[in-house]
């Protein structure tokens, strides 16, 4: 277990050239995952709207429990995206 | 983009660019950011009726991703975020309870003492945050000291903690030998309640909370509040869905910005200090303060 007791006293001095590289990176990152989340969404979203429009419309229970199943099937599949993506920018090896 | 569920049109950059900057700032402050997120999709023409439950069901996924970072950095105090669950959702309920009861009597009065009240407590919360924030970061500054011991409030958390109500329980996660039990049901119930009766997630009550009241390393306040939030936002998202109050596909396309805005979030509290952060963290409430106010003047329903 990690000690988490404020180990960020002398949180790592970012130099401006070290910034501006990081800056780059996200950027470039945000670029390639908007590309991503573009395709993700257009598949995605064609296949579910009508039958969860359907399950809204009959069964607002059933509706509820897949809503919820979604946004943490989502959630945990774009962490992995997104840690993925973050990683490449390397930014560990700030600390 | 239609959303046949809410039954508008809705650009789906703009929802993904709110949920990108909301979870910035949610990954970075451990927020979950209703205040900020609900009026920016009434600005969008989402259904009042639709703004709450779907804001609430991104920021269920959007606290996953800022939450699984936290862990991989050492921030959540895992024990301390269960025991705050319990005494949350409890609190919650009971005061959405109190505001429906209330509701039936006078609706425009309550509206009126409610907007008040939440304005001038988060002035509170944003004075307070900046004095000691500016303070602490002086004091980190002039000394050799670890940014926990800067912190300007220390005596009274210290106070706080002696508070012998047993069972005491010790969070070594959060480097606190001796708690009571009872305390941080307390306040978790107590910024629960809070939370029910002006209708948003409470992370901006908790987080100051944990921090000042059980002295919580801020880092550690930050990731535990996201943990808390993944929960309490899940809770809220399924009965608001019930009631018919969310668009799935809404949220799903939020959580798109929202997930990468909250990781970049998270990663950046590496690089902040406890006393800077909640120096930065004091802004925050401001906006909510802004918000509410324009909300008030304009007559917008939310």
């Amino acid at each position: 277990m990690p000690d988490t007791t404020e180990k960020r006293d002398n949180p790592s001095r970012i130099t401006r050239s070290e910034l501006k590289r990081m800056t780059l990176g996200v950027l470039v990152e945000l670029v390639l995952y908007a590309l991503l989340v573009v395709v993700y969404a257009a598949l995605a979203f064609r296949t579910l709207s009508g039958p969860l429009l359907e399950l809204f419309s009959n069964n607002l229970a059933l509706y509820s429990a897949i809503a919820l199943t979604l946004i943490i099937g989502q959630g945990l599949l774009l962490e992995e995206v997104t840690s993925f993506l973050l990683d490449r920018l390397r930014l560990e090896r700030f600390d | 983009m239609e959303f046949p569920i809410a039954g508008v049109t809705v650009s789906p950059v703009l929802l993904a660019a709110i949920g990108f900057v909301v979870g910035l700032l949610g990954g970075f402050f451990g927020v979950g950011g209703g205040f900020l997120a609900g009026p920016a999709m009434l600005f969008l023409g989402v259904p009042a009726n639709f703004v709450v439950g779907t804001d609430l069901a991104h920021m269920t996924g959007k606290s996953i991703v800022a939450a699984k970072r936290h862990r991989a950095l050492g921030h959540i105090d895992l024990k301390l975020g269960a025991l705050m669950i319990a005494g949350t959702v409890v609190g919650i309920e009971l005061g959405a309870q109190v505001i429906e009861k209330l509701e039936s009597y006078s609706p425009i009065v309550l509206d009126r003492f409610l907007n008040i009240f939440f304005i001038v407590l988060l002035l509170v919360i944003s004075i307070f945050m900046f004095w000691e924030g500016l303070r602490s970061t002086r004091k980190l500054s002039d000394q050799t000291l670890s940014a926990k011991q800067a912190s300007r409030f220390e005596m009274v958390t210290h106070r706080i903690q002696t508070v012998r109500i047993p069972p005491m329980i010790r969070l070594p996660d959060s480097g606190i030998e001796s708690i009571s039990l009872w305390l941080i049901l307390l306040v978790g119930f107590v910024t629960g309640i809070l939370a029910g009766m002006l209708g948003v997630g409470g992370g901006i009550i908790r987080m100051p909370a944990l921090i000042y009241i059980l002295g919580v390393p801020t880092h550690v306040a930050v990731g535990t509040d996201l943990f808390e939030i993944v929960f309490s936002a899940g809770f809220g998202t399924l009965t608001h869905a019930i009631k018919g109050n969310v668009d799935v596909l809404m949220a799903l396309v939020m959580q798109t910005g929202a997930a990468i805005g909250a990781q970049i979030g998270a990663q950046a509290t590496r690089y902040v200090s406890g006393p800077r952060l909640r120096l930065a963290f004091a802004f925050l409430p401001m906006i909510g303060v802004l918000l509410l106010v324009y909300r008030a003047f304009s007559g917008m329903v939310i």
